[in-house]
């Protein structure tokens, strides 16, 4: 088996789990989806000692996010925030995908991308290293956002990996509170901006009064 | 060990499979046993969890080999437990649908007038009303709006829900009572005339026993087998071919070559639109807030492009996000990942989002076939019609854009569209003649007595709008037909 045909087998797996997992989350998600239970309640604190101390982690993160403290958790760690910023680098402090533990999700052996992170970080530090010389988690902010740029225009596939990071992020109860969005509820229907009213918005034009079609 | 014995096994507890064993119990027959292989949640069990693994033990997922994932029923109820409510009878145009070949889709003995007592029946049995404006949640309301601003119409749905809380999480189970599913309707009726819903058993294959029907299945690890005079195979669009094709591999003959084909997913397309600034008193507006499908039905361009198209509300941030791609246009970002991305995001959820959804007489362009393990998966087919579909309805969808000032995303790219179909129809399609589809017009199996089917995958066409209601009429209209031939004459 030489190494070509071998890589593109893992293309095609990537494209396939990525976009199966895609079209699951898609479907199926809200807030916890994704995090479920204790790693949502981590949330921002997951590895806080670290911007505590003032050490500042090789990848210029405070933390990884829950991705482990090796090469390929740099990389992964880097990628979440590369496509959604966190809060140790956005102005208005809102947090992103580190602080939401998205790169744990990359780990989690019961979700089909831990098989993968090998891979992306291959394409991630190939592209890297034309970039600025380096691997991928090492880079700058502005380099990686190229690099990320460069990977997406070579290799589409490589866009289900920031689709994850997309799902994962705004499927987080981090998310859900820095959005607004209430989850469970006990109905809007008493809410006085729950509708525009008793009268039509627009011209209906079923014929009778049963709202079927003819 | 002989088999047990039973008249009439129902494989299955969706429509197409509740609404049989119902009326066969209530007209008498003494021994309907109901297989079901998911679980039976009655409403305290259901939850407001967006959580995957709750979704997915209430809903099936079917990720197809090409990466399409389709929704159906698992539980004692089938997706009547997780549908979004809307319940249209079909308009006589799409009854009237013809094949390129001149040929109508639907057999001849159904039209509106055919159907209209049986629409009747079901919608009675559901409680199906149709919705005041005052109960629209203002996410049909801008759908409504929109359409307003390019000059479109817009209808109010018919829907199974009672008095409504509008809390958004239909799909996952109505926790309040307030989704008339089957478990609310036939199952108490059926059970009360002596049907028996069994759950955990999974039907793997059918076979001919003389006069009998051998219905096999697992129940946990255990193999086991029942003989029964009638058997209705209801499994949903996808489990019911996929049942007949294994068991076509098992060595049931007959069957012919149309079983698995004509799979559609009724045209179903899925956008989100961005309200512009002013378009509206936005701040006030909240795209979560109120039930999953927002209520409303343009039938604007059905007669001339075959497509209708309906809000979606109850809005998570997650649906949204994760279907803004990079897009040129100016008012959508330029790419979807990066600091510019996320603080748009910020600045249209959840005051500016809408969602809005398409179903249409679109031509089919998959097939379900069978994985080496026998689960259902989907191919497929030539799609050059389909493809004019999505032409005319993104056309249309994009004047609508331009006259409302709404900025569109479309849910996916064409490759994936149907991604998130739940509308699985006509794989074993119902057919005039024998030769053109696997089930006759009274729904029993062309060429095999007495196995009937009755289900999603019956309906042999795209319908263009939601297809439990029709299901159920055409459901009634079968068992009717064993219990009263007379009416087979109707
Ligand atoms: C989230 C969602 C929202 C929807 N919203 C609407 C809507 O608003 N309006 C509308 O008209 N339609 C809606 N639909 C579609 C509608 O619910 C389906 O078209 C309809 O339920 C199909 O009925 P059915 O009887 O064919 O199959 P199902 O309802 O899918 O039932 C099939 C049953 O068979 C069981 N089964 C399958 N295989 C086997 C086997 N081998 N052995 C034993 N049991 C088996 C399954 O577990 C399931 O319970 C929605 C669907 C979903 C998923
Ligand atoms: S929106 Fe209405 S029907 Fe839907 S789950 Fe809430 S209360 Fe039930």
């Amino acid at each position: 088996m030489n190494t070509l045909s071998k890589q593109q087998r893992e293309r095609r797996r990537l494209l396939q789990v990525f976009s199966a997992l895609a079209a699951q989350f898609v479907q199926a998600c809200g807030p916890r989806a994704v995090l479920s239970g204790d790693a949502g309640d981590h949330d921002g604190d997951v590895d806080a000692s670290a911007s505590d101390s003032g050490a500042r982690h090789p990848t210029g993160l405070p933390t990884l996010g829950g991705a482990p403290d090796t090469l390929v958790g740099h990389a992964i760690a880097t990628l979440c925030d590369t496509v959604i910023p966190g809060a140790h680098r956005d102005p208005t402090g809102a947090p992103g995908a580190v602080d939401a533990g998205v790169p744990a999700l990359f780990f989690d052996r019961a979700l089909p991308a831990a098989a993968l992170v090998g891979l992306i970080r291959t394409v991630l530090d190939g592209v890297a290293s034309e970039v600025g010389g380096r691997a991928f988690s090492r880079l700058t902010v502005e380099q990686r956002e190229t690099a990320l740029q460069m990977a997406l225009d070579r290799l589409p596939e490589a866009e289900f990996a920031v689709q994850l990071v997309r799902l994962g992020y705004y499927a987080s109860p981090v998310a859900a509170r820095h959005l607004g969005y209430p989850g469970p509820n006990p109905g809007y229907r008493d809410d006085p901006d729950f509708s525009f009213g008793p009268d039509p918005l627009a011209r209906e034009i079923t014929t009778g009064t049963d709202g079927n079609f003819p | 060990m002989p088999n047990e014995r039973v008249d009439a096994v129902i494989i299955g507890s969706g429509y197409g499979g509740t609404i049989p064993a119902t009326r066969l119990a209530e007209a008498g027959m003494r021994r309907v046993v109901v297989l079901e292989r998911g679980v039976r949640k009655e409403t305290r069990e259901l939850e407001q969890s967006d959580a995957l693994a709750y979704q997915t033990a209430v809903v099936d997922l079917v990720v197809s080999s090409q990466n399409i994932a389709f929704r159906t029923g698992k539980l004692v109820g089938g997706a009547s437990i997780a549908m979004d409510g809307a319940m249209f009878r079909v308009p006589r145009r799409s009854f009237e649908r013809r094949d390129g070949a001149g040929r109508r889709h639907w057999p001849e003995r159904y039209t509106p007038e055919a159907m209209a007592p049986y629409y009747q029946r079901v919608e009675e049995m559901f409680g199906v009303r149709h919705f005041p404006w005052s109960e629209i949640p203002k996410a049909g309301g801008m759908f409504a709006k929109m359409l307003a601003r390019a000059d479109a119409s817009c209808d109010r749905a018919r829907m199974n829900y009672g008095d409504c809380l509008q809390c958004g999480f239909c799909a996952q189970g109505c926790i309040y009572n307030k989704k008339h599913t089957l478990l609310h309707t036939y199952i108490p009726r059926a059970e009360r005339a002596g049907a028996v819903f069994r759950t955990g058993c999974d039907v793997r294959t059918i076979e001919r026993s003389g006069a009998l029907w051998t219905v096999r299945y697992l129940e946990g690890a255990e193999a086991k087998a029942i003989d029964a005079d009638i058997v209705f195979v209801a499994g949903g669009g996808l489990h019911t071919p996929a049942l007949l094709l294994r068991s076509r591999a098992a060595g049931l003959a007959g069957l012919n070559a149309h079983v698995g084909e004509h799979f559609n997913h009724n045209g179903e397309l899925q956008f989100f639109g961005v309200l512009p600034e002013g378009f509206d008193d936005l701040d006030r507006y909240k795209c979560y807030a109120g039930m999953d499908n927002a209520g409303l039905m343009t039938w604007h361009w059905f007669e001339s492009d075959d497509f209708t198209l309906h809000p979606g509300g109850g809005i998570e941030p997650t649906v949204f996000a994760a279907a803004v791609q990079s897009s040129t246009d100016a008012r959508l970002p330029r790419k979807a990942w990066g600091m510019e991305f996320k603080r748009w995001v910020e600045s249209v959820y959840p005051h500016r989002v809408m969602g809005f959804s398409s179903l249409g007489l679109a031509d089919s362009h998959h097939a379900v076939t069978i994985k080496p393990d026998g689960s259902p998966d989907v191919v497929s087919r030539p799609r050059e019609s389909y493809d004019r579909y999505l032409d005319r309805l993104e056309a249309r969808v994009q004047e609508v854009s331009r006259a409302s000032g709404v900025a569109i995303i479309p849910g996916y790219p064409r490759r994936y569209s149907g991604m998130t179909s739940a509308h699985l129809l006509a794989a074993c399609r119902m057919s005039e003649r024998a030769e053109d589809g696997v089930v006759d017009p009274f729904g029993q199996v062309w060429g095999q007595r007495n196995l009937y089917l009755c289900d999603a995958s019956a309906i042999p066409y795209a319908l263009g709008v939601n297809p439990a209601l029709t299901i159920s009429a055409v459901a009634e209209r079968v068992v009717d037909g064993i219990i009263n031939p007379a009416s087979r004459m109707s």
